[in-house]
């Protein structure tokens, strides 16, 4: 029973967390995307198609932040054996696959017009994709094992060692020849674009990052729901044994 | 507002074709990763339910036995 103590009072958080989140991420999708949509201006080079930027460039950061997230809550997981830790590392994958998704889908279909191809193999581009591979690997993984225990740990390892491509994403742009534009808003430097353009990204990005607060919400809810209930069936397995 | 017309915001300036995919792909996902999750947690919270009157129907016939 004290294993379930730790994680109630972590569902009770998520339950209070949600209804927040849900709202946030309703309200900073829809007025983050509809300013980008309808308010701001076009690019004088790019025309229209910058508009896709408002989604491709939220869901690149999600993408790596929430990878990010999975890698530190494995390592808790790890060094600590914190149950909840690992079920959020479980939870986030699926929402950090999609978000990738988005990115890389996004990505090509601007690609297209103003590079004049839907995808290079370049390094930005590639370690992009290995991210989604790394995200698909660790989902399968969990499912790989009947052992919730050693799935857990091998997942966790490819986490850890997976986080290594998180810098070499961010820095691709400087490290080698690309199509790929460099870092425009998150430099040293502060923002090198506009605030017109600035806003509405992020206002997007806040409300996709309350998006991933409120999948991992329902998410971790599941995970933990689902635990317990194999740990009382086994109980009862258990008792029936003993009895 | 920056557009003159509808058309104009819906031909998104000759790439209509690219920008509204990308929308429409954004906005699939992401409500199908909703709708998906609030499905298992609905299905996890059944399941937790049925284990917990599982055990609880097992406890009280083994002390009507006793």
């Amino acid at each position: 029973m004290h294993a379930l103590a730790n994680p109630a009072r972590f569902l009770r958080l998520m339950a209070a967390i949600r209804p927040y989140a849900a709202v946030l991420a309703v309200l900073g999708l829809a007025i983050g995307l509809g300013w980008g949509l309808l308010f701001s201006p076009p690019d004088y080079q790019q025309g229209e198609t910058v508009r896709i930027m408002y989604l491709h460039v939220p869901a690149a950061w999600m993408a790596m932040f929430i990878y990010a997230a999975m890698a530190v809550a494995s390592a808790a997981a790890l060094v600590w054996r914190h149950p909840v830790a690992e079920l959020a590392a479980k939870a986030s994958a699926p929402i950090g696959a999609a978000f990738t998704l988005i990115c890389l889908v996004t990505g090509s279909l601007w690609g297209k017009p103003m590079w004049g191809t839907w995808w290079v193999w370049d390094a930005r581009l590639t370690s992009m994709l290995i991210l989604f591979f790394l995200y698909l690997g660790y989902i399968a993984l969990w499912e790989a094992f009947d052992d919730p225990a050693r799935a857990g740990r091998a997942a966790a390892i490819l986490a850890l060692v997976g986080a290594v491509n998180l810098p070499i994403i961010k820095f691709s742009v400087d490290w080698w020849n690309t199509l790929h534009q460099p870092a425009s808003v998150l430099t040293m430097a502060g923002p090198k674009i506009h605030a017109d353009i600035l806003w509405p990204l992020l206002i997007t990005a806040l409300g996709a990052q309350a998006y991933y607060v409120w999948m991992l919400c329902l998410r971790v809810r599941a995970e933990i729901l689902e635990r317990q209930a194999r740990i009382l069936r086994f109980s009862a397995a258990a008792d029936r044994r003993a009895a | 507002m920056y557009w003159t017309s509808l058309s104009d915001f819906l031909a998104m300036g000759g790439h209509a074709g690219f920008v509204w995919p990308s929308f429409g792909l954004a906005l699939a996902v992401l409500l199908g990763l909703g709708l998906q999750s609030r499905a298992r947690m609905k299905a996890a919270e059944r399941e937790n339910a049925e284990a917990r009157r599982d055990l609880r129907g097992e406890g009280g016939s083994r002390e009507a036995q006793a």
